[in-house]
């Protein structure tokens, strides 16, 4: 197990359970970056692999290689999936330059309605990604939606939806269920995006720097809602208080009593006075 | 925010409705080359709740015409609510049903509920 200080905070896991993304802006350094690109530009052999295995150790003597070792992103991947989590599969994603890509908003893989456990994501941005390049757009909040894979093709554009805007070396780790697509690449330059997809092989719980778990910023966090959930608010609230009794171990946690009246059944029976 | 940009591909007068012209017949005077014909546009709107003057929460845009590309970069919605379509000459075509959750599912989120469609029915090139 790596350090505290390496490890997200209560703050970061309450944005990654309200939001499904948190992100480490150019967490790579510059260096490694250009050795990624360059290493992606003469991949050798398939660029999506979807071999299951220890993720640990994974591309010795490669740029990519490092990048995964550096210490703040090993914490942020022991702080969700554990501490030996599993390759599930990566891909080299790359948007030519000039390209229109059509809508194409989905969620990764099958139905996947799994609660208390959940794979992430890490996309990984090895060079700088303005808005016209169409890094990938995220839609936060959006990871506790039971729905099927591009049947989400059908929505163009969700408010508060968040296109990657970023400086070479920034990660986003995410939860799998995330909306997410890829966008047009209005610049002369291909846009790279590695992907890879982790499990976890153990409880996901309390694996972070937990010192601050009291802190109100968390409940605030979890507390506020994402604009295109409308109506829907108070119902995303409730899966996130749900998702952080997974998360924290602590199967009293609630917000302002949403889940607690709920769950409010007594049994005793007073006898009538006569 | 509305995006003025979005708002003008979404709010051009709508031509009424009629029998699509022929190639010859649509033809506009003074024009150079080109045939002109009546395409239908759609505006599908997701809303926040179920009433129209709810707040514009997604959205997606098909035009007919060939020389526009149906998908559009831009981030902002070209409405605040569906009433605000209505007042740009936007036709509603398609009201969302409410039906109650199924038992067991009250708590669970998937789809966009409340989508709304709109038509146009406008002039354009179309050789």
């Amino acid at each position: 197990m790596l350090p505290e200080d390496h490890l997200l905070s209560s703050k970061d896991m309450a944005r990654f359970a309200a939001r499904g993304f948190v992100r480490l802006d150019e967490v790579v350094p510059k260096d490694i970056c250009e050795g990624i690109v360059d290493e992606f530009e003469h991949w050798k052999g398939s660029r999506v692999d979807y071999d299951w295995r220890p993720f640990s150790g994974l591309w010795p003597d490669m740029a990519l290689g490092k990048a995964f070792c550096l210490p703040a992103v090993k914490g942020a991947i022991q702080s969700l999936v554990g501490p030996e989590p599993n390759h599930d599969h990566h891909a080299i994603h790359m948007v030519k330059a000039n390209a229109r890509v059509g809508p194409n908003l989905h969620q990764d893989a099958q139905y996947d309605v799994r609660f208390e456990h959940f794979d992430i994501q890490v996309s990984l941005f090895a060079h700088d990604v303005p808005l016209e390049m169409g890094g990938t757009l995220f839609v936060p909040g959006s990871h506790f939606r039971r729905a099927h894979e591009s049947v989400l093709r059908r929505y163009q554009h969700v408010v508060g939806e968040a296109p990657t805007v970023c400086k070479a070396g920034t990660m986003v780790l995410w939860h799998h269920n995330l909306w997410h697509s890829s966008r047009n690449n209005q610049t002369d330059q291909d846009r790279y995006m590695f992907k890879v997809r982790l499990n976890p092989n153990v409880r996901q719980e309390r694996l972070w720097n937990t010192n601050d778990i009291y802190d109100p910023e968390v409940v605030r966090i979890l507390s506020k809602p994402e604009p295109w959930h409308g109506v829907d608010g108070r119902l995303e609230v409730m899966n996130r208080i749900r998702f952080w009794r997974c998360l924290s171990g602590d199967s009293s946690f609630d917000i302002t009593g949403y889940l607690s009246r709920l769950e409010n059944r007594p049994q005793e029976v007073l006898s009538l006075q006569v | 925010m509305v995006d003025s940009r979005a708002r003008h591909l979404a709010g051009q007068q709508t031509s009424g409705g009629g029998a699509v012209q022929t190639k010859a017949q649509a033809k506009a005077p003074g024009s150079e080359g080109g045939a002109r014909a009546h395409r239908q546009s759609i505006l599908v709107l997701y809303l926040g709740n179920s009433s129209l003057d709810s707040a514009v929460v997604g959205w997606s845009f098909y035009r007919g015409s060939p020389q526009t590309h149906a998908f559009d970069d831009a981030l902002k919605a070209p409405f605040h609510t569906g009433v605000e379509a209505l007042r740009e000459g936007w036709r509603l075509i398609s009201y969302p049903q409410m039906p109650p959750p199924r038992l067991g599912q009250e708590y669970d989120t998937g789809y966009l509920r409340f989508e709304f469609v709109f038509e146009k029915w406008e002039e354009c090139d179309v050789a």
